[in-house]
C-alpha cells in the first residue's frame, strides 16, 4: 500500500524537476535581483556542510575560521526553523532531490556587485585580481565596476614584481566608476633594473585610462622622489582636481630634499576639496587668493609656511573645522579668527631649527588644542583661546616650559610626557596639574603616572588634583600602583577613576 | 486629570519605531538608534515610520541582530576599544549569517555594519588560493579546465 501511494506521486512531480538543468537546482529560477534574500534560507544547510569540509581540510589561518565552522550547525538549525521550513515539510512525499550532488550554496556569487566591491575594498589588489579565476561570474567582476584602486608597493611587494602587476591591472580595468586612486611608490626615478615602465609614465597612463568623471580620493605617497618628478606631480594633481577630488593626499617622504616641492597654484582654488593632506611640500602665497569652499580638514606636515599663508588659508576656507600642523617651519604668530575652526593640532618636530619660531597663538573660537612633540613652551608667549574645552599635552617638555593659557572654560585635558628624564619633570607636572586645577576630566598618561608614583614613594603630598574624573588609558603596572594611591589620596573631588 | 498625569510622566519618553521582519516578527527600536540606517532615516523624515515598517527581505533572526547592533552603536559612553571588541564578537558567526548581515546592512544602508561585515569577508579571502576560496564559499559555477587555464594564463602577471 505505501508503495502504491509513493509510486503514484512521483509521476506528477518528477517532470518539472528533471527538466530543470539549472546550475542551482533547488532555487527557483528567479531574477538576479532578489535571489540573495530568498536563496539564503533554502541554500544554507548544504553550505554549512561545505564550510566544515573546507575549513577542516584547508588548515585555516585564523582560529576564527574554526569557531565559525563549529557554530555553523547550531545557527543553521535555528534559522531553518524560523524561515521557510514548512513548505519543505508539506512536500515531504516528493522524491529525493535531483541526483546532482553539488550543493547550491554559492551565496557569495549572488551578492550584488556593489557589495562585492565593498568587500574588494578591504583586499589588497593582488587578491582582488585573483578572484577572476574563481568562476564565470567572477571573471570580469573586478575589471568592470571597480571603485577602489589601491597600489601599494610596500604592501604588495612580498613575492610580486610590483610594476608588471600594476601594469597588468591597468590594461584590464575598464570601470568608469573609479572613486579611489591610491598609489604608494618607493622610488619615483624609474631607473630600477628590470622594470619595463617607470612610475611617472605609469601614473600618466593610469590617469589617461581612468575615465571616471569623479575620483573622490586621490593619494600619492612617494618615498623617494627626484626633482625631475615635479612637473609630473603638477600634472597629476591637476588631473585629480579636474576630477573633482574630495580627499587629496600628497606625501613626499624623503627628508633629504633641499628645496621642497612647491604646490601648484591651481590647487589653491580647488573648491571641491574636503580633506587635504600634504607632506614634504612648500605652500607659497604668490598665487591668487585661496578658495577652499568645502575644505573641512587640513593636514600639513614638514612644510614651509608663513603667518600670512595660514591667515590666507583660514580666510579662504569658510567651513574649515580642523587644522593639523606637524613639524612645519616659518610660523611665528598663529592667528585663527574663524568661527568654524574648532580644532588645532600642533606637533613640533625634533629638529632644533624648528622649535623657537612660534611665539603666539590667538584663536578665540578654538575648542580643542593639541600640543604634541618637542616643545619649549618658554618661547610661547601667549595662547589666547578663551573657549578652549579640550587640551591635549603630550610631549618632550623643556623644563622651563610654562603654560600661559586661559583655561577657564576647559572641561577635559589629557596630559603625558614622551619621556621622563629627571626630577625636573616632577616640578613640571606639578605646574601643569596646578594649571589644570578646575578641569573636570583629566586623562593621565603612563609617564605622568610614573612621576606620581615617585612622588607617592617619596611621601610628597599635595592637594593639586581637584578633578572629578580621572582616566588612565593603559593597564597599570605594579610599579605604577603608588601613582594610583597618590591620586586616590590627593584628589579631593574625585568621583570617578577609570582605568582601561 | 489627563494633564496632571501627563506632567508626572518621565520627562522625555523615548520615541520608538517598529520594524517587521519577513517572517512577521516585530521589533521595537529607539528612533535615535534607527537613525544609523539611512533607509530608516529617510522613512522617519518622510513620516512613514508611525506604523510598523515591513522589511520583507530580512528575517526575524537577522533583524534581531541588526537591531542589537544599532542599539549598541547608539549607546553613549562606550569607549572605542570595548566597542571594537563587541563588534569582533558580533561578526564571529558563520559566513552565511555574515552575508545576511551584509545584505541587510546594504538594504538598510548602515555603513558601519556593512563595512564591519564586508571587512570580515575580505579577511577570509585575503591570501587564499582560488581553490581555497571556491571551497570556502562553495562557488560551483566553475570553468572547464581549459577555460580556467586560459583565464589563468591571461592573468599570469597576478599569479606569479
Amino acid at each position: 500500500m505505501p508503495a502504491g501511494s509513493a509510486a503514484s506521486r512521483p509521476i506528477v512531480s518528477l517532470p518539472p524537476i528533471s527538466t530543470e538543468p539549472s546550475p542551482r537546482p533547488s532555487i527557483p529560477a528567479s531574477s538576479d535581483r532578489i535571489p540573495p534574500w530568498i536563496s539564503n534560507s533554502t541554500a544554507e544547510i548544504s553550505v554549512h556542510g561545505a564550510i566544515r569540509r573546507g575549513s577542516s581540510g584547508d588548515g585555516p589561518n585564523r582560529p576564527g575560521d574554526l569557531i565559525m565552522a563549529e557554530t555553523s550547525i547550531g545557527h543553521g538549525a535555528i534559522r531553518r526553523r524560523s524561515s521557510g521550513d514548512r513548505p519543505d515539510r508539506a512536500k515531504r512525499n516528493r522524491p529525493p532531490p535531483p541526483p546532482r550532488p553539488s550543493s547550491p550554496g554559492d551565496l557569495i556569487s549572488d551578492l550584488p556587485d556593489d557589495v562585492i566591491h565593498r568587500i574588494f575594498s578591504f583586499l589588497p589588489l593582488e587578491d582582488v585580481v585573483k578572484t577572476s579565476v574563481l568562476s564565470k561570474r567572477w571573471r570580469s567582476t573586478w575589471t568592470t565596476t571597480t571603485t577602489h584602486l589601491v597600489f601599494d608597493e610596500v604592501r604588495e611587494s612580498r613575492s610580486l614584481d610590483f610594476q608588471p602587476f600594476v601594469d597588468g591591472v591597468w590594461i584590464r580595468v575598464t570601470s568608469p566608476t573609479v572613486k579611489t586612486f591610491h598609489i604608494t611608490i618607493l622610488q619615483s626615478d624609474g631607473v630600477r633594473e628590470s622594470r619595463s615602465l617607470d612610475f611617472p609614465s605609469f601614473v600618466d597612463y593610469v590617469l589617461i585610462r581612468v575615465t571616471s568623471p569623479t575620483v573622490k580620493t586621490f593619494h600619492i605617497t612617494i618615498f623617494q622622489s627626484d626633482e625631475a618628478c615635479r612637473p609630473k606631480l603638477d600634472d597629476w594633481l591637476r588631473k585629480a582636481v579636474e576630477r573633482c577630488v574630495e580627499d587629496l593626499r600628497l606625501c613626499l617622504l624623503d627628508s633629504e630634499q633641499e628645496v621642497l616641492y612647491k604646490l601648484p597654484p591651481f590647487l589653491y582654488c580647488s573648491s571641491k576639496l574636503v580633506r587635504l593632506q600634504v607632506s614634504g611640500c612648500c605652500l607659497s602665497l604668490d598665487t591668487t587668493a585661496i578658495t577652499w569652499s568645502c575644505l573641512k580638514v587640513l593636514f600639513i606636515e614638514r612644510a614651509e609656511l608663513s603667518d600670512d599663508m595660514l591667515e590666507g588659508i583660514v580666510r579662504g576656507s569658510p567651513v574649515l573645522e580642523c587644522i593639523e600642523l606637524n613639524s612645519c617651519r616659518g610660523l611665528k604668530n598663529i592667528v585663527i579668527d574663524s568661527m568654524s575652526v574648532k580644532e588645532l593640532r600642533l606637533e613640533q618636530g625634533f629638529e632644533l631649527d624648528e622649535s623657537p619660531d612660534l611665539e603666539k597663538i590667538w584663536a578665540p573660537h578654538l575648542q580643542t588644542l593639541w600640543l604634541t612633540g618637542y616643545w619649549d613652551l618658554s618661547n610661547l608667549e601667549i595662547i589666547q583661546a578663551p573657549h578652549l574645552q579640550t587640551l591635549r599635552l603630550k610631549g618632550h617638555w623643556d623644563i622651563n616650559s610654562e603654560l600661559r593659557l586661559d583655561l577657564s572654560s576647559l572641561v577635559e585635558a589629557e596630559l603625558d610626557f614622551e619621556e621622563v628624564y629627571d626630577d625636573d619633570c616632577c616640578d613640571l607636572l606639578k605646574q601643569f596639574l596646578d594649571k589644570l586645577l578646575g578641569v573636570s576630566t583629566i586623562t593621565i598618561g603612563t609617564q605622568c603616572l610614573q612621576i606620581l608614583s615617585t612622588l607617592e614613594m617619596e611621601g610628597v603630598s599635595s592637594q593639586l588634583l581637584e578633578s572629578q574624573n580621572l582616566i588612565q588609558r593603559r593597564p597599570v603596572s605594579l610599579q605604577e600602583l603608588p601613582g594610583i594611591a597618590y591620586i586616590l589620596r590627593n584628589a579631593r573631588c574625585l568621583e570617578k577613576l577609570v582605568i582601561t | 486629570m489627563s494633564s496632571s498625569s501627563s506632567s508626572s510622566l518621565p520627562p522625555c519618553p523615548k520615541k520608538m519605531i517598529t520594524l517587521k521582519s519577513s517572517d512577521g516578527e516585530t521589533f521595537q527600536i529607539e528612533e535615535t538608534a534607527a537613525l544609523q540606517s539611512k533607509t530608516l532615516e529617510n522613512m522617519i523624515d518622510e513620516n512613514c515610520a508611525s506604523t510598523p515598517i515591513p522589511l520583507r527581505s530580512i528575517n526575524g533572526k537577522i533583524l534581531a541582530k541588526v537591531v542589537e547592533f544599532c542599539n549598541k552603536h547608539a549607546e553613549v559612553g562606550v569607549d572605542a576599544e570595548s566597542l571594537h571588541a563587541w563588534d569582533a564578537e558580533f561578526v564571529n558567526v558563520e559566513y552565511t549569517t555574515l552575508f545576511d548581515y551584509i545584505l541587510a546592512a546594504n538594504f538598510l544602508e548602515i555603513p558601519t555594519l556593512l563595512d564591519l561585515a564586508s571587512g570580515v569577508v575580505g579577511d577570509m579571502i585575503k591570501g587564499k588560493t582560488p581553490d581555497e576560496i571556491r571551497k570556502m564559499f562553495n562557488i560551483n559555477d566553475a570553468f572547464s579546465p581549459e577555460e580556467e587555464e586560459e583565464v589563468r594564463r591571461a592573468n599570469q602577471w597576478a599569479f606569479e
